[in-house]
């Protein structure tokens, strides 16, 4: 099998993280912030512990701001239910996902408005079109870090240093980015940093965080158990307990803490480096062959991240992504759940077969991809004659 | 129970005031908190083992930790 599908979640996962998982079930089995034995406080202990490695990997001083959760989405919904109320004005990007949009659509219906800023073709282009979007009643800006169908990076610390010398609260996708691009939350000025772990952190599904490096504090999504302050019948006030109720994903957060680790110990710079080679010389090698239409941009480091959308003449990119999976080759097809990048990129309709590699993508998978695409395209054109 | 207890709001904050402590060479544990200091319920305590605990208290409000119960429990 050959596994093109990393922006969806990575696979393989390290074996560090595989073994640590397990020895969570073996030794760290106990609900961490509830009880006083010794299992408890030691799960408890290695829950802090990641919360320290990941603050310290995304350039944040508070562990305790580091709130463990369901999935980025469910971060991205703390942070946009959180802030947004009737009369506000909040400011997207072209590219987002779902897990954006969906959001600001529901809160837009409870009175909230939502501008959508173009991405352009450089990165001051970009910032311009959030500063002309911006206004009086802007209260948030959250914006993809990379499109998860295009690739597309946007210039965060650019427009993270806008909102901050506006007074604008800035929330960041980094589903596709954490992990694969170097991110600094005091750096860039971002206030809400929303993570998939199991993707780019090489974590376990069903793992996400938000990092929140403000003092403004959005309304809880979920509330209930937090094992802290139980006598009050309000939610807790204070981090990460105000959006931690109920009990938490222990195994996971024990494989985010083994994936920093196994991120930090290759280098950010080594991992992107490795991905943007493969990619570039996939690029190069399917812009060869007949009928394969690329649809992406060449991977170029700072401009777009190392991912490649492409469709096959005549065949639909679900039938390609079929075909390519009799080949035992792994890739999405369709709209991959943002539908505004395919209407920016022309593909709402055709969707586009999606190649994205992860540090254990190797240059052999990408040749026997080539290999499989162009019989592919041969045997299209063929058949169609 | 023994020793000397500081309370804090919740077992992040118990974890990060022990790393506070520790590096500044105190022996401490994170227990649950005694009863006695316990004002609200389900809170968690640092137990200074070695160290001065209005020193402990002073380092950990200037890192910005609530302390929210102290005592002596023999």
């Amino acid at each position: 099998m050959i596994y093109f599908d990393n922006s969806a979640t990575t696979f393989p996962k390290p074996y560090d993280v595989v073994k640590q998982v397990r020895t969570a079930f073996l030794r760290y089995g106990a609900n961490p912030g509830r009880s006083g034995y010794k299992m408890a406080m030691d799960t408890a202990e290695k829950v802090f512990e990641c919360r320290s490695k990941a603050a310290d990997f995304f350039g944040l001083d508070k562990p305790e701001n580091v709130v463990f959760t369901l999935n980025c989405t469910h971060a991205l919904n703390i942070v946009i239910n959180g802030i947004l109320k009737g009369g506000d004005h909040v400011i997207c990007s072209d590219l987002e996902h779902n897990a954006v949009i969906r959001p600001l659509y529901k809160m837009s219906r409870k009175g909230a408005r939502v501008s959508f800023a173009k991405t352009g073709e450089s990165a001051e282009e970009t910032l311009e079109n959030f500063k002309r979007a911006a206004g009086k009643r802007t209260k948030l800006i959250v914006c993809t870090h990379a499109s998860n169908v295009t690739g597309d990076i946007l210039p965060i610390g650019q427009i993270g240093a806008f909102c901050r010398e506006r007074g604008i609260l800035f929330a960041v996708d980094a589903a596709q980015s954490a992990g694969v691009l170097d991110i600094d939350m005091e750096r860039d000025c971002i206030d809400f940093l929303c993570v998939a772990p199991h993707k780019g952190l090489y974590a376990p599904l069903g793992t996400g965080m938000l990092l929140i490096n403000t003092e403004y504090m959005p309304d809880s999504l979920i509330t209930g158990g937090t094992g802290s302050l139980s006598a009050e019948t309000e939610q807790p006030d204070f981090l990460p307990d105000r959006f931690e109720s109920g009990t938490m994903n222990v195994p996971g957060i024990i494989g985010i803490s083994q994936g920093i680790d196994f991120v930090k110990k290759l280098g950010v710079d080594a991992i992107s480096g490795h991905e943007y080679m493969l990619m570039r010389h996939f690029y190069q090698k399917a812009e060869e062959i007949e009928n394969v239409k690329l649809l992406t941009q060449l991977p170029e480091q700072g401009r777009n991240a190392p991912i490649i959308g492409l469709n096959i003449d005549g065949l639909s990119s679900e039938e390609t992504a079929a075909q390519l999976g009799e080949e035992g080759i792994c890739v999405r097809a369709g709209l991959h759940c943002a539908p505004s990048a395919h209407r920016k990129l022309g593909t709402l309709k055709s969707g586009l077969v999606r190649f994205a590699p992860s540090v254990f993508t190797s240059k052999e998978d990408v040749e026997r991809c080539i290999c499989v695409l162009r019989t592919i395209s041969e045997n299209n054109y063929s058949q169609s004659v | 129970m023994k020793g000397k207890y500081l309370t804090v709001k919740s077992v992040t904050n118990a974890m990060k005031s022990k790393e506070i402590l520790k590096k500044q060479g105190f022996d401490v544990a994170v227990e649950r908190a005694p009863t006695s200091i316990n004002p609200d319920g389900c809170s968690f305590a640092i137990n200074i083992k070695r160290g001065n605990i209005n020193v402990a208290e002073t380092l950990l409000s200037t890192a910005g930790i609530d302390v929210i119960g102290r005592g002596g429990v023999l």
